[in-house]
């Protein structure tokens, strides 16, 4: 348990110097499995080179750079002002109408990018100036679109679901059909919180003018590509026809078919497509290459009894220790966050949390809610960062009252899916018993 | 991390831009050519499976192995571009002798950490190839892999230490926070 701890404190100061997380992971792993293992070294080597080298030759891990690569080419499809556009016709004429629209079009939008970031500096480009031009207050709409870009964490095939699914071993596909009903709770629950802040604030969210429904019928032509990508692909998993990996790819073609379609492929975009999304996979393995080793550490540390124990003598329900454990990463997500903190926190908290007998499918949703969270809030959210270097003459203090919000209604959120797990767990316990 | 549409494609130009030493100039089409047929080989298979019953023979063999050269080609490139992922918060706050020193110490321990690892993989390669281990479908020796991924792993470290080397020697480092490019020495 001592050489645990001081691990652990090693990998802190590691952190918090800025030291590549792959390595820090590695390097305390490493050494602790080595200081614990009755062989040493040799042991610790054998470990090491074994899970790295398992792991790259596992071919279902591929399912991360395919859907990295649909991501890199969605980006390029301007898919952004057509979703966006249709969004403003189905709700643009509702008070903060555009505001719900921003959400719609971030969900839709993250369906078929996977990427946070990109959802949100996407949208920060195209929702933003038009609720300007519709009157909305500033702190509202860049609220708004960074809560919306956060939510592209969750909406599978999502990112951050592969790296927990990498990291634990559970089913990925699994994983992705969990999150649709959370998604569709967040989605209500974003809806909720703008009409609240627009019946508080009239005038942050101004009523669009309605447009006709062959418009808004039209507008749904418009954006049939997310539609058939997004269903191909969640589709294909759902029944079964394909596997997350074979999902990957079929997602990959499907994403370069429409940018070719939309004529907005070029050999350069292609290029640099192909080794972005090369260069991103092996940015995330190199992370998972010393979180694996690091999990070697913690199992033979014997640190997940010790807590577990540590837990019984406090005599508390599991549903107060996940919510302990909850009030922990809130916290933590205020200093650390996005894949950082889902590499830190995984081979600590899931043996723990599987053993007070919680579902780890349940729990990958639930941690990616929070991970959502941490690039949320401040002081340092990372979407608020992105909407400001975009808008750089909207001051920070304005965004900040923007995200707090929506940063309120993520706590009605997770506690829906803690409160009700089936919201999560229905759908894959349905389809793939 | 500012992104709008021209700015993530200026990034990735960046990203996909040739480094000037020649080892690392192979690196990114390797693993441009490995993820295209990767993502082809995805395809086909369920394509062949479907409508012809017929999957390809060791497609996920084919696909494990380029899985390798995509990550392992990729890491030296990640290096090269101080794009790993690391806790910034906190060194974003130094200046001067202390940003000075805590780069030195990155990447003096990323340097020798790559390498280390890249010596592991090597070990593994040398029990794979005394143990003659042959991949299960085609037959393939599993060693040689581990050979090339240890010394992609090794490249990775002399990388690290080439950005070090390019530091102490009074080198205007680009701030890896801001993410643009950096002007080095070759690191070889």
């Amino acid at each position: 348990m001592l050489t645990a701890l001081a691990g652990f404190t090693v990998m802190l100061a590691g952190f918090f110097l800025g030291v590549p997380l792959g390595i820090v992971l590695f390097t305390v792993g490493f050494f602790g499995f080595a200081l614990i293992h009755p062989a040493g070294l040799p042991a610790a080597a054998a470990m090491a080179g074994q899970q790295i080298l398992g792991l790259t030759l596992d071919f279902q891990f591929s399912v991360l750079p395919l859907f990295v690569l649909t991501g890199s080419f969605v980006n390029h499809a301007n898919l952004s002002d057509d979703l966006y556009e249709t969004a403003h016709r189905w709700l643009g004429h509702r008070r903060g109408g555009l505001a719900l629209a921003t959400i719609a079009a971030c969900a839709g939008f993250a369906s078929v990018c996977h990427s946070s970031i990109a959802t949100a500096a996407t949208m920060a480009r195209v929702a933003v100036p038009s609720m300007r031009r519709y009157r909305y207050s500033d702190w509202f709409s860049t609220g708004t679109v960074a809560a919306g870009g956060a939510l592209g964490m969750l909406v599978p095939p999502s990112g951050a679901l592969i790296v927990y699914g990498l990291l634990t071993e559970t089913d990925i596909a699994k994983l992705f059909l969990a999150a649709l009903g959370p998604v569709l709770a967040s989605i209500a629950v974003y809806f909720f919180v703008i009409f609240v802040v627009t019946f508080l604030r009239p005038q942050a969210g101004p009523r669009a003018e309605r447009v006709n429904w062959a418009e808004r019928w039209r507008g749904l032509y418009k954006v049939w590509g997310v539609v058939a990508l997004f269903l191909m692909v969640m589709g294909g998993i759902t029944f079964g026809i394909f596997t997350a990996t074979e999902a990957g790819g079929i997602g990959a073609v499907g994403s370069l078919g429409l940018a070719l379609l939309r004529r907005k492929m070029s050999w350069a975009i292609f290029y640099e497509s192909l080794v972005d999304a090369a260069t991103t996979t092996a940015m995330v393995f190199s992370v998972i290459f010393g979180a694996l080793v690091l999990n070697q550490f913690v199992n033979i540390s014997g640190m997940s009894e010790s807590v577990l124990d540590f837990i019984h003598s406090l005599d508390a329900t599991p549903l107060e220790i996940v919510l302990i454990i909850m009030a922990f990463y809130v916290l933590l997500g205020m200093f650390i966050e996005g894949f950082a903190l889902i590499f830190l926190t995984v081979p600590i908290f899931v043996p723990i949390v599987g053993a007070l007998g919680y579902d780890l499918i349940w729990w990958g949703v639930v941690l990616v809610i929070v991970v959502e969270m941490s690039v949320l809030h401040p002081p340092l959210g990372m979407n608020i960062f992105v909407l400001k270097s975009l808008l750089p003459e909207v001051p920070l203090k304005q965004i900040y009252w923007g995200v707090i919000p929506f940063w309120m209604g993520d706590f009605l959120r997770l506690g829906l899916i803690i409160a009700f797990p089936a919201i999560a767990l229905a759908i894959p316990h349905y389809f793939l018993r | 991390m500012s992104r709008d549409d021209n700015e993530l494609t200026a990034e990735m130009a960046r990203i996909a831009a040739p480094p000037r030493s020649w080892a690392l100039r192979l690196l990114g089409p390797i693993a441009a050519v490995c993820l295209f047929g990767m993502m082809a080989l995805t395809f086909i298979n369920v394509v062949a499976r479907y409508f012809f019953n017929r999957p390809i023979a060791g497609g996920e063999e084919i696909q494990a192995f380029l899985l390798g050269f995509i990550i392992f080609g990729g890491i030296p490139l990640v290096t090269y571009h101080q794009r790993h992922i690391a806790v910034r918060s906190f060194a974003a706050l130094l200046k001067g002798g202390a940003l000075f020193a805590q780069r030195v110490f990155v990447l003096g321990l990323t340097g020798f950490g790559f390498a280390f690892i890249g010596y592991l993989l090597y070990l593994q390669g040398a029990q794979l190839e005394e143990e003659g281990t042959l991949s299960t479908f085609l037959q393939i020796p599993e060693a040689p892999f581990a050979y090339i991924f240890a010394a992609l792993m090794v490249v990775a470290g002399i990388v690290a230490f080439g950005l070090l080397v390019a530091l102490l020697r009074g080198h205007e480092l680009a701030d890896a926070y801001e993410r643009t490019d950096i002007d080095i020495a070759s690191p070889d």
